[in-house]
């Protein structure tokens, strides 16, 4: 037992260490000669030149479903290897080269296909194969490449031949056999499970390792023979755009291109290696860094299963809208382009009631769903909601410094930036709150997003106040989209209400508030409502509550923003109703909600409160049925355009809902409010 | 006549400056903290006392320029320090206690308070090289410490004739990591401060140690393994201390030690210095004065 033990231990240690240097090699299967990458030549020859491994993976791949896709990534060598043929001889390359180097040498191999077979029988494969490399490094030093650069033939490249050494593994002795046969078997499996776990995925080096950790004893090794089996792809973070020149890179997790790119002396590659500055605070992804990419996921079936709409009780609003977007992500889809949906839902709508039966259709038809969102406290917040709405399904949520980071499962939730570590995984894809920072106007986000999404899978895209841009497709037709003008309480949104006052900074200096102001804050705290408190600057917030707190004598006051370490802790007692008065800035505009709220926002006339902003703010207060008219205030010295459009998108808003008749009849409203007022 | 055109010249400065305020405020960000530089360039509000002024003047003004006033604000200058052997800013009972060190004096540019744990990281873990410079930069007012301190002692009579020249270093080297550890980071920040460093002050640099292995698994070890182990951790490489000898050999008066200047990122207990100085002093045939020059003092 002991023996068999050593005798894996000894197939399976190969090549370890950092894998920054790959090596390229030759082999002839079927009278032709293939160039190969590597960052496990072990595996490789194992595969090639041994018997038993490609026996094992063929089994394994047999099982496996989606054979179509694997087939594509597949060389026509491995195909001819894995169908039995034996190879006659194997060329490996003595020096390692950079990762980058390496693939694109295998890429020019394939790509100068027909123009080898004259000059291959001429010079032998290894001159064409060095050609190969000298290209690939001429391009990566930053030489322009024109196209005669394939006709430096006088390169060589120092090589070895391949043994077959069946007598190595000790052939003589059955019980050694035996245990080389399962060691075989034990790497295919290994690379199967790697390559399992890795589907959907995009991870640095590091990261795979993470993952992979405890799947398989020699992670390279696995890697790279799923790799050769076209289980998983293989390739350098930060590699060369489509265009000629090879020193303007992109980088492969976050799709920034050269102007995000910084170049220092690595001691990994030995030279000039680029690294992407954009994505740096999600690992550092560099050109000798491998990227890991997973398969895709596979298509899910089109087909609709009647939905029980019911069962998630919407209002009638949200019904409409939900079964409009339930058929849209249902239908069979061609081009990429239709393939997003904006469901444009005013703040208090009930957004995340309305993707519950979204969520739920992927996952009858076995797929993967994403809820993104760019704000971390957003993620926290929805966390038991999904699993509440959910207990039978696997969620994985996921934002930094998150437990679950190497999980996978049915329902993931997670921060934007979480995204760039996914590779075509979901298939369904929702962004919610996607003007919000810092999502909105960051291309890197965008492309994670763009990224994660499998070929086939809508993306609905969720906010009350979408950018200028998408309103304007949706307005056109191009977006296709659904609008929930009212909230779930079917009550119309309060419309601001101006009070002029001085700037903050005049109101800090004067120590005092003007009398309106000051009116409008002790009725709202007379009838029993707790208070939000906008202001522009972070610097603004603790002097603000300060005086606040002397001048309506109330102690239960407190000031919170971005910098705040204490700002969850005084959320979580502002939810309680510990505290009456919260004055704070735009940090807490979205995701926050109190049944009986008011909202005043200062210097509302300042050029930090945009319109999208302003409607957010505002739509903090009448989220309850049991209070569905909380007021808002806009405080400031003038009404500046932001706030009439706000007041404008707020009243059209009410206005649509009038005229589709979701609003709760005023009549009756008022005959509820003095029941309920008649009942206290 | 000569009021219009004073009045045109003033306008015209004017918007020059704003011109340059708004390309200030447009371009840069404070590559610490990220934010922008905004009206902070003209306002040095971080000079405290004239000792940490006089000390501080030696920082390049691309340093100052390019780091927002809030972060420079929020770094702990190592200065004055009270122990004259590792540079803390408190009295030291570990240097009275060493009767062994193998190198003379350590000073570091700032404390390993939690905001410089963080930019460290940044550049050592995240790998953002853009702070390279920035952090190399920062040690130069220590720089010009240790240069005044080791003249001093070498000739207490005239320590400014030599401290006012980088002259006064023979050579300049660092603390080397291991290959895996480059391999796996990309660089070695020792060697890149030594670097940045010896490019300011035209000093050569050596590459001198060599580290053995990784120290990782040092947890399963008993006290006296790792203490053995750490003290073979390095070794001085014979060719480049070669070329050090003979570089220096004609122009050395007799009976002067070369001086040499060791770089590192963290000062902790020293151990690290004391293990290199040590294997130096080995390998050398001549004597060394060696000196330390660190990042933070943990």
């Amino acid at each position: 037992m002991m023996r068999f033990a050593s005798l894996r231990c000894a197939f399976l240690r190969v090549q370890g260490g950092v894998w920054v240097k790959a090596y390229v090699y030759l082999v002839c299967i079927g009278g032709a000669w293939s160039a190969q990458m590597t960052i496990a030549p072990e595996v490789d020859r194992l595969f090639w030149m041994e018997d038993g491994l490609a026996e094992a993976a063929r089994v394994v791949d047999g099982r496996q479903s989606g054979r179509k896709s694997r087939e594509k990534l597949r060389s026509k060598a491995v195909e001819l290897r894995l169908k039995g043929e034996r190879v006659e001889e194997g060329l490996l390359s003595e020096e390692a080269l950079p990762l980058g180097d390496a693939i694109r040498c295998v890429e020019l191999w394939q790509g100068a296909g027909a123009a080898r077979g004259e000059a291959g029988k001429a010079c032998g494969p290894l001159a064409s194969l060095a050609a190969c490399v000298e290209q690939a490094r001429r391009e990566a030093s930053g030489a322009l490449v024109g196209p005669g650069g394939q006709a430096a033939g006088d390169a060589s490249l120092p090589a070895r031949q391949w043994a077959r050494a069946a007598a190595e593994a000790g052939g003589s002795s059955p019980g050694s056999a035996r245990a080389a046969a399962r060691a075989r078997e034990a790497m295919a499996a290994a690379a199967q499970r790697a390559a399992a776990a890795l589907q959907g995925r995009a991870l640095l080096r590091s990261e795979a390792h993470a993952l992979l950790e405890g799947a398989a004893a020699d992670i390279g090794g696995a890697l790279q023979l799923a790799q050769l089996l076209g289980w998983l792809r293989l390739t350098g973070a930060v590699a060369a755009g489509n265009g000629r020149r090879r020193r303007e890179c992109r980088c492969r997790r976050c799709g920034s291109g050269e102007a995000h790119m910084h170049r220092t002396a690595c001691a990994a590659c030995g030279r000039m290696c680029a690294y992407c500055s954009a994505c740096l605070t999600m690992g550092r992804s560099r050109e000798c860094e491998l990227l890991v990419l997973g398969m895709p996921a596979p298509p899910l079936p089109a087909d609709s299963i009647p939905a029980d709409l019911h069962k998630w009780q919407l209002s009638p609003a949200q019904a409409a809208a939900t079964g409009s977007a339930l058929r849209f992500i249902e239908a069979p889809h061609q081009s990429q382009q239709s393939k997003e949906f904006l469901l444009w839902a005013v703040t208090g709508a009930g957004k995340t009631e309305m993707i519950f039966p979204l969520v739920e259709s992927v996952l009858i038809r076995g797929g993967r769903a994403l809820i993104a969102t760019p704000r971390r406290d957003v993620v926290i917040e929805l966390d038991p909601r999904i699993r509440r709405a959910f207990p039978d399904a696997r969620v994985v949520t996921l934002y930094g410094g998150s437990e679950q980071r190497w999980e996978a499962g049915d329902i993931t939730l997670a921060t934007t930036h979480q995204l760039m570590r996914f590779y075509l995984a979901f298939d369904l894809v929702i962004i919610d709150e996607l003007d919000a920072f810092p999502y909105h106007g960051d291309p890197i986000l965008h492309f994670a997003a763009d990224k994660s999404r499998a070929p086939h899978a809508p993306k609905l895209l969720l906010s009350a106040t979408p950018p200028t841009e998408l309103q304007r497709r949706a307005r056109s037709g191009q977006l296709p989209h659904a609008r929930v003008p009212v909230r779930y309480h079917r009550h119309p949104l309060p419309v601001p209400q101006l009070i002029r006052t001085p700037s903050v900074a005049k109101l800090l200096q004067a120590k005092s508030l003007p009398r309106a102001l000051l009116a409008a804050l002790n009725h709202s705290l007379a009838r029993g409502a707790q208070l939000f408190l906008f202001v522009q600057r972070i610097s603004q917030v603790e002097p603000m509550a300060k005086l606040l707190r002397t001048v309506l004598k109330q102690s239960a006051v407190e000031g919170t923003s971005s910098q705040d370490p204490l700002r969850a802790d005084k959320v979580s007692r502002f939810r309680k109703g510990q505290i009456r008065v919260l004055v704070t800035t735009t940090i807490l505009e979205r995701g926050v909600t109190i049944p009986r709220s008011d909202v005043y926002i200062l210097d509302a006339d300042g050029r930090l409160f945009d319109e999208a902003s302003l409607v957010q703010m505002a739509g903090r207060a009448g989220r309850s049925g049991d209070d569905p008219n909380g007021f808002v205030y806009f405080c400031g010295r003038e009404r500046s355009r932001s706030q009439i459009s706000a007041v404008r998108h707020i009243r059209g808003m009410n206005r649509i809902a009038g005229k589709q008749g979701y609003l709760i009849q005023e009549g009756t409203a008022t005959r509820t409010f003095w029941s309920r007022l008649l009942k206290r | 006549m000569l009021q219009l055109l004073r009045q045109l010249f003033q306008r015209s400065t004017h918007d020059i400056q704003q011109a340059l305020q708004w390309l200030n405020t447009s371009s840069s960000e404070c590559p610490f903290c990220g934010k922008g530089l905004s009206k902070t360039l003209l306002s040095p509000s971080f000079l405290k006392s004239g000792g940490l002024q006089a000390y501080l003047s030696y920082l390049p003004s691309s340093f100052i320029q390019s780091v927002c006033s809030s972060c420079q604000a929020a770094i702990p200058w190592l200065t004055p320090i009270k122990c004259r052997i590792c540079g803390r800013g408190i009295t030291c009972t570990d240097c009275v206690r060493r009767t062994d060190a193998r190198f003379i004096a350590n000073r570091s540019a700032v404390q390993y308070s939690s905001e410089m744990r963080e930019w460290l990281a940044q550049y050592k873990y995240r790998g953002n090289e853009r702070l390279e410079h920035m952090l190399a930069q920062m040690m130069l007012p220590a720089f010009a410490a240790i240069t005044k301190e080791a003249a001093f002692r070498t000739q207490p009579s005239s320590p400014d004739e030599v401290s006012s020249s980088s002259s006064f270093w023979d050579a300049i080297t660092f603390v080397p990591v291991s290959s895996e550890r480059a391999e796996e980071r990309g660089f070695n920040q020792a060697e890149r401060f030594a670097s940045i460093l010896s490019g300011y002050h035209h000093i050569p640099l050596y590459d001198l140690l060599i580290r053995q292995r990784h120290t990782e698994k040092q947890s399963f070890k008993t006290r006296s393994e790792r203490m053995k182990d750490t003290r073979r951790l390095f070794q001085a490489k014979p060719e480049t201390m070669g070329l050090l000898h003979t570089s220096l050999s004609n122009s050395l008066a007799p009976s002067r030690p070369i001086r040499l200047l060791l770089i590192d990122d963290i000062y902790t207990t020293g151990s690290t210095i004391q293990a290199c100085a040590t294997a130096l002093h080995e390998q050398a045939s001549i004597s060394l004065a060696i000196y330390a020059l660190t990042w933070a003092r943990s």
